[in-house]
């Protein structure tokens, strides 16, 4: 017994997880399809590869100074009938120390459809993941500045995490808008 | 046995160190915010400097997912403070203590609280909590604003009870509930120890010279035990009384809210007779893409001020007294103690609304103000006003009897001219120009806790140039 608080104390050092950080999960990938795109019913898959050039033109084009991935994965999405609905992308941004997850849905006329949060990790500004945020960017184009205090209302205490979702917004649009305007999509689906 | 294993035990638990810390830092979050500036005015005896203005370190730990701890420790102007102590066995003994420190400096803690989150609309918080009068006060953090000098009505010529960053130890409740797609209501609801009228003392020593002093004794020493209002206590609540105090904020959509907020307590401790300070903030925010316009009015009452006087006097006795201690032969040591009421007034009142634009010129999109994360320039203008009713200037008594009871009228106006660059959100490069007045040949320094003004001087100008970061 002298050296229970001993082992009491290696037992909730060694052994206790040290705890989750606040990973809210808001929406799968199948729910953050439906969100963005409720009429979706097929999905194509499109991966984008881009080279050297191509991302350093990206980065200048976007004034980032954040790396960009190479690869972008595009799900076209088709309604019932087989329409064009549009594209959606899951990308990811840092947040203050953790990436945020999220959808962008893009119409067919590259303006954004909707936003939604998939995953947020931080402990504060999880306010970005409410409707209210979001419809900020229903409509924006390349040419708008998506930019907090010009056109994206900044929320008080979540600046880093809004300043994240601007970021992946522009850069989804970027991708989409120059990718898709040399290789137009075929507007309707059949499925086999 | 379990002898045979200790060592095992610690090995295995600096081992476990490592590994463990990596997990932390998914769960414990360190940050911070400063502001550093350089100011120059018009006033006589308030000179040109550079000042550290505050550097605050912040953790944020989410102990479990649902339980959170968040704390902010605060460094004003502050750079050393340095502790000596000896004990020397000679000749029976000898304990020399000293204490070295940088002037103007100050070490607080801003908030310390451990929050209980059971649903959006339900969060329980216990601890040292942001007193949520006003809008100012509940998000202070300097990186945030526009100007470098915090508003007169939460700071500079405090309407608020105790001046911004100002927090109270208690418990709550505050949560958020949308309203319809666009809309957010927002609770903040705490009783608290609250503030109360606490004592500060000040020790001066005068070097005079020889010729002047006569005496023999080239250095007075005054004692100054200054009574006026403090943020409430972390230890033992000694008034017996607590305080209670609220916001609530409509947000109908983002970039517009309206607060309503309120605090009531009783301020003076049990040996007064009971005092109740009454605050109630109105404040609001509304953006329309670049442009955004803030505000906050703030309206306290404290009472029967000179019955806080009346009651004080026949406590304290004598305003004025001589301490004697042990004397050397030539230097004897004698103190001058004066004991004073301050910063009390019947009733304060104030506004401050700003307006900021931001944009971004092209004609700088490719030089080095072009590079960072999403880049902007401000322009704005704050305009600020405040009325002291019956500001207590002089209370003077002697054997327990209030003699003279001396209150003001005063009021003091701010005008504030600025220019914000941010490379990126948490960082800011200021440039302001300000302008300051009160009562026509009344002094500044009686309405203001900044300024450095004698007697007429009732008009300042100042430049500031300020630097802001969050991290």
């Amino acid at each position: 017994m002298r050296y229970a608080g001993l082992l009491l104390l290696v037992w909730s050092w060694v052994l206790v997880p040290a705890g989750r950080a606040q990973e809210q999960v808001f929406l799968t990938p199948e729910e953050a399809l439906a969100e963005v795109f409720p009429k979706g019913r097929y999905v194509q898959y499109d991966t984008l590869r881009f080279t050297s050039e191509e991302l350093e033109e990206a980065r200048r084009a976007l004034r980032r100074t954040e790396p960009l991935d190479s690869m972008l994965v595009v799900r076209r999405v088709y309604n019932a009938e087989g329409r064009f609905l549009g594209y959606a992308v899951i990308t990811e941004e840092l947040g203050k120390y953790r990436p945020i997850t999220f959808i962008v849905g893009v119409r067919p006329d590259f303006s954004v459809e909707k936003v939604a949060v998939m995953v947020y990790r931080e402990s504060h500004g999880g306010q970005i993941r409410l409707p209210r945020f979001l419809y900020q960017y229903r409509g924006k184009t390349l040419q708008d500045p998506i930019q907090t205090h010009r056109d994206i209302v900044n929320i008080s205490g979540a600046t880093i995490s809004v300043n994240s979702l601007n970021r992946g917004v522009r850069k989804v649009l970027y991708f989409v808008t120059t990718y898709y305007r040399k290789h137009p999509p075929t507007l309707t689906y059949r499925p086999n | 046995m379990m002898r045979r294993y200790t060592g095992w035990l610690l090995l295995a638990l600096l081992l476990a160190g490592p590994v463990r810390a990596q997990h932390e830092g998914e769960r414990a979050r360190l940050g911070g915010y400063g502001a550093i500036r350089f100011e120059s005015t018009s006033l006589e005896k308030q000179y040109n400097t550079f000042t550290f203005r505050r550097f605050v370190l912040t953790t944020d730990v989410a102990i479990t997912p649902n339980l959170r701890f968040m704390s902010e420790l605060e460094l004003e102007r502050f750079r050393q403070l340095e502790l000596e102590k000896v004990v020397e066995p000679e000749d029976g003994v000898t304990v020399e203590q000293t204490v070295e420190g940088t002037d103007q400096s100050e070490i607080a803690i801003e908030q310390a609280w451990l929050e209980w989150f059971i649903d959006p609309a339900f969060r329980l918080q216990a601890g040292g909590v942001l007193v949520p009068l006003g809008r100012f006060n509940i998000n202070h953090d300097d990186n945030q604003w526009m100007f470098p000098r915090r508003s007169l009505v939460d700071r500079g010529a405090p309407v608020l009870p105790a001046k911004s960053a100002w927090n109270e130890l208690g418990v709550g409740f505050t949560g958020e509930i949308p309203i319809g797609p666009r809309g957010l209501l927002t609770y903040r609801l705490y009783v608290v120890n609250g503030m109360q009228l606490d004592v500060e003392v000040e020790n001066k020593y005068v070097t005079r010279s020889e010729a002047e002093n006569g005496s023999g004794n080239p250095v007075d020493n005054y004692i100054e035990l200054k009574f006026s209002p403090f943020t409430g206590t972390f230890g033992n609540d000694t008034k017996q009384a607590k305080t209670v105090m609220g916001r609530v904020a409509l947000s109908p959509s983002l970039g517009v809210e309206l607060g309503l907020s309120g605090y009531y307590g009783r301020y003076t401790p049990q040996y007064l007779p009971a005092e109740y300070v009454s605050s109630v903030g109105l404040d609001f925010l509304l953006t329309r893409g670049a442009l955004a316009l803030e505000g906050e009015y703030v309206y306290t009452s404290m009472g029967d001020v000179e019955a806080v006087a009346r009651g004080f006097a026949r406590r304290v006795y004598n305003q004025a007294g001589v301490a004697f201690g042990s004397a050397e032969a030539e230097v004897p040591l004698e103190s001058e103690v004066e004991v004073e009421l301050d910063g009390l007034s019947r009733a304060r009142q104030g506004y401050w609304v700003e307006a900021r634009y931001a944009f971004f010129p092209e004609f700088l999109r490719n030089t080095f103000f072009g590079r960072g994360t999403q880049p902007l320039w401000y322009a704005g203008v704050r305009w600020e006003q405040v009325w002291y009713d019956e500001l207590l200037e002089e209370a003077e008594f002697a054997a327990g009897v209030l003699e003279e009871f001396e209150a003001a009228n005063r009021w003091v106006n701010r005008l504030a001219f600025g220019l914000i660059y941010r490379p990126t959100p948490l960082v800011g490069f200021q440039l302001t120009y300000e302008l300051t007045w009160t009562n026509k040949g009344q002094s500044l320094g009686d309405v203001t806790n900044y300024l450095i003004a004698e007697g007429d001087e009732d008009f300042a100008r100042a430049f500031i140039f300020g630097m802001v970061f969050g991290f």
